[in-house]
């Protein structure tokens, strides 16, 4: 304890980090792998009446177009996580 | 035209590569994807980061807004060509010395720059380190010791 408190301690990964030998999420390809990318609303404090998929589904190499539609009971999981949050005094 | 290929020479960390691209590939999808150093990073893909900052003869490029093509012969220095033998580059050291690595997604980059900074200005003010580094953001440390992790080898006249 004696040797840690109080002293400038090196990061654990810090020699990894700066050769890049270590490993970011985005660093690994595992074939054969899949690509997913969030479409986010261009609207701020909208809410979500509806999602048309038709285009994006009929992109070549699509695999899946997921809303909250996929999610079974979804109640607020996609869409507006605090319906309150648009009204808030802190905003 | 995206879809045209060329067979281009690539001078990357002292090794030479002959690889076929397509034509409308970044420098940083080359290193990464084809010849899998993976140390540059993609950070915003838009040269807003700095992430994927590495030296085209030496001095930093941003290899997301550099088509691979354009390079063309042209010696290619990055990250993973810093360190020679497994020893350390002093910069390299000296970022791990004064706690300068925090996540270290921006560390790649940020070493490039660095060390194309003291190859052109060995003895910085810490102003110019400043001006040096500028391209390159770091959302974890301030910066502040990263400079004085750039300084102290500025200091030592290492490079």
């Amino acid at each position: 304890m004696l040797n840690v408190r109080g002293n400038c301690i090196p990061l654990i990964s810090g020699v990894d980090k700066a050769t890049a030998s270590a490993i970011f999420i985005t660093d690994i390809t595992l074939p054969p792998m899949l690509y997913g990318k969030t479409l986010k609303s261009p609207y701020p404090h909208a809410e979500i009446i509806k999602i048309n998929v038709d285009k994006a589904s009929e992109l070549p190499g699509m695999i899946a177009v997921i809303t909250g539609a996929d999610i079974p009971n979804n109640d607020r999981t996609i869409g507006l996580a605090n319906a309150d949050i648009s009204c808030s005094s802190s905003r | 035209m995206d879809n045209y290929k060329s067979i281009i020479n690539l001078n990357v960390n002292g090794a030479m590569y002959t690889i076929e691209v397509k034509n409308d590939w970044t420098l940083l999808k080359v290193l990464r994807d084809v010849l899998g150093l993976t140390g540059a990073k993609c950070g915003c893909d838009k040269g807003q980061c700095g992430a994927c900052t590495v030296l085209l003869n030496g001095k930093p490029i941003l290899s997301c807004l550099t088509l691979a093509v354009a390079v063309y012969g042209q010696e290619i220095t990055t990250i993973e060509g810093l360190s020679k033998d497994g020893e350390l580059h002093p910069l390299q050291q000296s970022f791990v010395d004064h706690g300068a690595i925090q996540c270290g997604f921006c560390t790649p980059g940020m070493l490039m720059s660095a060390k194309a900074l003291l190859d052109f200005h060995p003895h910085p003010t810490e102003e110019e380190i400043r001006t040096g580094i500028n391209g390159n953001l770091c959302r974890c440390t301030g910066y502040a010791k990263i400079i004085e992790a750039i300084m102290a080898i500025a200091n030592k006249g290492q490079r």
